[in-house]
């Protein structure tokens, strides 16, 4: 899979937040795909369009929660080396390492840290690949 | 003679009451009595002859017995020992008529001979069924009269009844007569006569034989006899002149040879004794050197010669007793004073004591009514007091529960795990110390509750247990709301986040320009609510650990770690104000302190609070010395700064949550007032202690401590909201102030 033009999955459900990150993404140079919960980004996922080189997912989502959809990411043989962040509001470090047990790359409080932070992160994560 | 009579009437009283008793065995025998009434009925010869063996029987072991006779109602003999009496009729003798009542004794001559009946009732069932009569001979009767000991050559004693004609019956011989039997008095005035009215007396009389007698009266009232007991005036008075001539004699002999006596043994005593007088004349005087010169080597020699030491004796004592009398005054005053002082302490004691007896039953009554479970127990723990709030959270009355012992399956206890109560055993009867923590118990009902427990040892003067006092406080409501209230805390917290990245993000976003460049006044604008964000993101992170903490939920998660490193990284954090206030950092870690198996981000955490405030309330070109070092069982940590301390009434409140001093309100608007409340409870659970020494504007020193075997690792499902990684990372540099902005990135930690 190829990162050269990366283009990132956000599954949010809280809007404001959401349209923060796309629009910083892009500002970047980022292409975005944003998603309002779990069942529409596998739906993407499955559709056969172009792969994201990244994920940010949020932990807590309604529906399908950010775990089992972390879980049906790392199960796909095609999608499993899709690059995820976990991100959430509702919790601690507690969850981190069960998170990166399941193959999450990193986990963030979103209050915690900035935009510019997650772009240094993303940024760093492609020069690896 | 009175005394003769008496005897002789005493004897004779017992000798008729004898009778009458030997009479009334016969006839209350049960058998006789109901073989008696059956005869009377069915008269049989079968009947006749178990009387005859029963009568017989009765008279065998009495040899006085003549005989023995039983009539039926009509006065015929019809049972009797004697068989020849068998079927007389007796029915017309005085003595049947008057036996049908009750036992009497009668004098009867028969032939010539003289006997003695005693005749008496059959009577069964309240029925008069026939007459019981027994034949006494005379010989023990005559025996007793005719006994004239004590009455010399004339006198004698006389028995006599009255005939129902009223006529004097003579019951004996008379000594002098012994025809008298059963005749009567001719003597119209006779002695007999006062002796039958039932005078007792002595009177002088003539008698039969025409002779003065002195006679004493006597009378049997239950057998109507008569006794006079007489003696010859002649040999009475004979007797009485012999005497006188006798003690006439001696009397005169006696007077002499006490008089010659007397005599001689006043004159033996009298003389050393006038000398004596003499001797104590003199001494009364004064005289006390008077000799006595006393040779009769008998007691009144010895009286003289310890007269003599008397003498001597008081001499000497008149000479000391003047100054003794003075010493014993003296003495005496002295006593009666340390007495008044006795009585003064008394009283006092008694003050004293009733105020300790009313104070004990203030306490009593305190102990007994206060809301706490309040038990007292020996030093096995078995309950010897027990108060009402015991009683209203337990469920369990003090009858049950005294004697058992405390907090186990017998009462309240047994809900915690067995190393629980071991521990709490072995710190209060072995260590001796004071135990406190929380405790499940269960009540009465079953249902379980949480107390805060306090249990103290009570030691006698050998230091050994002697009660322990154990005070509990239902805490299950208390704890449910601190429960509810953590749970409202870390809801609250994690909502307010959402809002609070949305603010920070475009707040981000507008301060890069990605919407624009702001004018420079937008800019600080942006820039202040940007920092707000910041500020009140960490609140919340502080708030969600304070929380956690309380619930005590956060795991302790101990991992090799090195001291010198995480105290730099932390400094590292630090750096953009250290270097702006030109803070002067002195580190000083011991070389010897290696890795140390410590939770990394809970010590992390106390470092980053302590250090921070340190930066925080240190003006500019201040000092910071962090020092790092080794005692015997634990690592001290001292950080120290020259800052602005703080104002001494404040100082109890350092560890209490949203405290900020007063003095750094103005200085330093931004903190929460959490830093050193987390601080505490870190340092507390990891089993260290910390403590603090400050001077407002000179500064203030931390200590804490850490176990050097680490810290022990407990298992929960939170660790800590960061509080730090959010140091202005956009500042507002010489640009952002109106110029240009310029973001900033922050070091990772």
């Amino acid at each position: 899979m190829s990162c050269e033009k990366p283009l990132i999955m956000v599954v949010e459900d809280e809007a404001n937040l959401l349209k923060a990150i796309v629009k910083k993404l892009e500002i970047k140079g980022f292409e975005a795909i944003s998603f309002s919960d779990g069942e529409s980004a596998l739906a993407y996922l499955e559709s056969g369009k172009s792969l994201p080189c990244f994920i940010w997912l949020d932990h807590y989502l309604p529906g399908m929660n950010g775990d089992e959809v972390l879980e049906q990411i790392k199960k796909n043989s095609d999608w499993k080396d899709i690059t995820v962040f976990v991100v959430t509001n509702t919790s601690t470090k507690e969850y981190y390492e069960p998170l990166l047990e399941e193959g999450a790359i990193d986990f963030f409080v979103k209050a915690e840290v900035s935009l510019e932070d997650i772009i240094e992160l993303i940024q760093k994560r492609i020069h690896k690949k | 003679m009175e005394t003769t009579a008496q005897s002789r009437t005493n004897h004779l009283e017992t000798y008729f009451d004898r009778a009458i008793e030997r009479l009334e065995l016969v006839t209350s025998r049960n058998q006789l009595r109901t073989t008696l009434l059956s005869y009377e009925q069915e008269p049989t010869a079968e009947k006749v002859a178990t009387m005859t063996s029963i009568i017989k029987a009765a008279k065998e072991p009495i040899l006085e017995l003549e005989q023995i006779c039983v009539t039926d109602t009509n006065g015929i003999v019809v049972a009797s020992t004697n068989e020849d009496c068998c079927g007389r009729d007796v029915h017309n003798k005085d003595f049947f008529l008057q036996a049908q009542e009750e036992s009497h004794l009668f004098f009867v001559e028969e032939d010539g001979v003289r006997k003695l009946f005693a005749v008496g009732p059959f009577i069964l069932d309240g029925q008069w069924i026939g007459v019981g009569i027994t034949v006494v001979n005379m010989n023990e009767l005559n025996r007793i009269v005719a006994d004239t000991t004590g009455l010399g050559e004339t006198g004698e004693v006389l028995i006599a009844q009255k005939s129902p004609e009223g006529e004097i019956v003579f019951l004996t011989s008379q000594r002098f007569e012994s025809e008298a039997f059963l005749q009567t008095e001719i003597q119209s005035i006779s002695p007999m006569h006062f002796a039958l009215g039932g005078q007792e007396t002595t009177l002088h009389s003539i008698d039969y034989r025409g002779k003065d007698v002195l006679a004493t009266t006597q009378y049997l009232e239950g057998y109507q006899i008569g006794l006079v007991t007489k003696i010859d005036i002649s040999e009475i008075r004979s007797s009485i002149y012999v005497l006188y001539g006798f003690m006439s004699l001696f009397s005169l002999l006696f007077i002499f040879i006490f008089f010659v006596a007397s005599r001689y043994f006043a004159l033996l005593i009298t003389r050393p004794l006038s000398q004596l007088e003499k001797a104590a004349k003199e001494m009364s005087k004064g005289n006390l050197n008077y000799p006595i010169n006393i040779k009769t080597r008998d007691e009144i020699d010895s009286l003289g010669h310890s007269f003599s030491q008397m003498a001597k004796a008081l001499k000497k004592s008149f000479e000391t007793v003047e100054e003794k009398v003075k010493e014993q005054t003296k003495q005496l005053e002295d006593q009666k004073k340390a007495l008044m002082n006795v009585l003064d302490d008394v009283e006092e004691e008694k003050k004293v004591s009733e105020k300790r007896v009313q104070d004990l039953e203030k306490f009593r009554l305190a102990v007994e009514n206060v809301s706490e479970h309040i038990v007292i127990t020996d030093k096995d723990g078995m309950v010897l007091f027990m108060n009402k709030g015991a009683e209203n959270i337990t469920g369990f009355f003090k009858d049950e529960i005294l004697g058992t012992k405390a907090g186990t399956k017998q009462n309240w206890g047994g809900q915690m795990p067995k190393e629980f109560y071991q521990t709490l055993w072995k710190q209060i009867k072995e260590e001796k110390k004071f135990f406190s923590g929380e405790i499940r118990n269960k009540r009465k009902d079953g249902s379980e509750y949480e107390a805060s427990v306090n249990i103290a040892s009570i030691l006698n003067e050998k230091e050994e247990v002697q009660f322990l006092v154990g005070v509990e406080r239902d805490i299950t409501k208390a704890k449910e709301i601190d429960r509810m209230k953590s749970e409202f805390v870390s809801v609250a917290s994690h909502q307010l986040r959402t809002p609070l990245s949305t603010i920070r993000w475009y707040g981000e976003m507008l301060l890069a320009g990605d919407a624009g460049k702001l004018k420079p006044e937008q800019n600080e604008f942006v820039h202040e609510m940007y920092d707000s964000s910041l500020r009140m993101i960490k609140l919340v992170n502080s708030l969600l650990n304070v929380s956690r903490i309380e619930s005590g939920r956060i795991q302790i998660n101990p991992q090799p770690t090195e001291l010198k490193q995480l105290i730099n990284g932390v400094l590292e954090a630090l750096q953009k104000p250290i270097q702006e206030k030109q803070l002067i950092i002195i580190p000083s870690i011991h070389p010897q302190i290696g890795l140390l198996m410590i939770d990394p981000l809970l010590v992390r955490e106390v470092f980053a609070n302590l250090l921070t405030n340190a930066v925080k309330y240190t003006p500019e070109k201040g000092e910071i010395r962090i020092f790092v070092s080794q005692k015997r069982e634990e690592i001290l940590v001292q950080v120290s700064d020259t800052g602005y301390g703080i104002p001494k009434a404040q100082q109890n409140r350092v560890f209490k949550r949203f405290f900020r001093g007063d003095n750094i309100m103005t200085k330093e608007p931004d903190g929460t007032g959490l830093g050193l409340y987390i601080t505490k409870a870190i340092v507390e659970s990891s089993g260290g202690k910390i403590w603090f020494k400050t001077k407002e504007n000179e500064g203030t020193t931390f200590w804490f401590t850490i176990p050097k075997k680490g810290m022990e690792k407990k298992e929960g499902d939170r660790t800590l909201a960061s509080t730090e990684l959010i140091e202005e990372k956009i500042t507002k540099t010489e640009e952002s102030k109106g110029k240009k902005n310029k973001i900033v990135k922050k070091k990772t930690i």
